[in-house]
């Protein structure tokens, strides 16, 4: 089934919708692994990879790159504290 | 194993009481289509129950507030957003939540579409593409790599014509799905129908991501300017917060006061 919203003032035209069952699907089917084409325009080999692992594994990932990106980052603060006051 | 420390975290949330959708970078990644971020964001049912949860919890982090309004449903109602930090360890551990999320109409579809894994429930895909319509370029790219896997991989149609970035996936799409394509509201899948030459094709997709980036800068404009004099309150707040070492129910209390002048600000739609 096809649904469509009304886009507000920025962009003034009907948008399809994907229904709720088939999006959720599609979802799920995301957060198990899953292989990149080579062809894409988008990602890099490092997304393909992670692509390739386990949501498990992609938590551990995330969390690896917390840590390595903690050890260079510790002293940003509240630099961007305009950017978090957002609606 | 090194655990990650946000799904930890709305592991605790969920324990505590609250209800949560893992959104923005952190969904990104759980997706598979983005290598990091550093941050974690939450869509946070609109509920007292869910927000004293929450606030439970970063308590007893020891977290503090960041610039942002109360985590507070008078507040989050009106489209504006919560923030708080504390360190874990070497972790420097930065959460931001909203209610209403932007350029999401539907909330109780959004809650609806959401998807579980591994008691992790996260905003359903489409959902995230359209939260990632912001004023940031590379957020583009997590729009195209969702819309590709999603609709070009994934067979969606409706996905891969509404929100491919680039010209190769779009085209391929078009001339996959001509009837879908002919349904399609969006200038450049016209033009692509209308056999258009790359360059105008080009210059659409352009000037409708430019369009996206200014309407969610006017958006944040208009924020900043709601909220203009209070950002002075909270720093005020926060230098006194650091000095006595004020525990977050405190900070939340405090917080209460000051902001409840932007409650007369409705930043929705």
């Amino acid at each position: 089934m096809l649904t469509s919203v009304l886009r507000p003032r920025h962009c003034r035209r009907r948008i399809s919708m994907v229904d709720s069952q088939r999006i959720r699907a599609a979802s799920v089917r995301l957060l198990e692994p899953y292989t990149i084409p080579a062809d894409t325009v988008y990602l890099s080999d490092d997304q393909r990879e992670l692509s390739e692992l386990s949501f498990e594994k992609r938590a551990e990932w995330m969390a690896e790159w917390l840590l390595l990106a903690s050890r260079v980052d510790d002293s940003e603060g509240d630099k961007d504290d305009e950017a978090h006051l957002k609606p | 194993m090194i655990k990650n420390p946000y799904q930890q975290l709305q592991h605790e949330f969920v324990s505590a009481g609250a209800k949560v959708l893992l959104s923005s970078g952190q969904a990104c990644v759980a997706y598979g289509i983005a290598a990091f971020s550093k941050d974690g964001d939450w869509v946070v049912e609109e509920s007292e129950t869910s927000c004293r949860a929450v606030l439970s919890v970063l308590e007893r982090k020891g977290a503090d507030y960041r610039l942002g309004t109360p985590l507070d449903i008078r507040w989050l109602a009106k489209g504006w957003t919560s923030h708080f930090e504390y360190i874990d360890g070497d972790l420097r551990v930065r959460t931001d939540f909203c209610s209403r999320p932007p350029r999401i109409s539907d909330i109780k579809r959004l809650w609806a579409d959401a998807v579980q894994k591994s008691g992790i429930s996260v905003v359903d895909a489409q959902s995230l593409i359209r939260l990632k319509l912001s004023r940031r370029s590379r957020d583009y790219i997590a729009i195209g790599a969702l819309a590709e896997e999603l609709g070009l991989n994934g067979n969606l149609p409706e996905l891969a014509l509404e929100y491919l970035q680039d010209y190769s996936p779009l085209a391929k799409s078009v001339k996959r799905w001509p009837e879908a394509a002919a349904r399609c509201d969006r200038e450049a899948v016209r033009l692509l129908l209308q056999q258009a030459s790359r360059d105008d094709v080009v210059n659409s997709l352009a000037r409708e991501r430019d369009r996206m980036m200014e309407a969610d800068e006017d958006r944040i404009q208009r924020m900043l300017h709601a909220s203009a004099g209070y950002k002075d309150a909270f720093s005020a707040l926060k230098k006194s917060w650091n000095q006595q070492g004020t525990k977050l129910s405190k900070q939340h209390a405090d917080l209460c006061v000051a902001a409840a002048p932007l409650q007369e600000e409705n930043l929705n739609g």
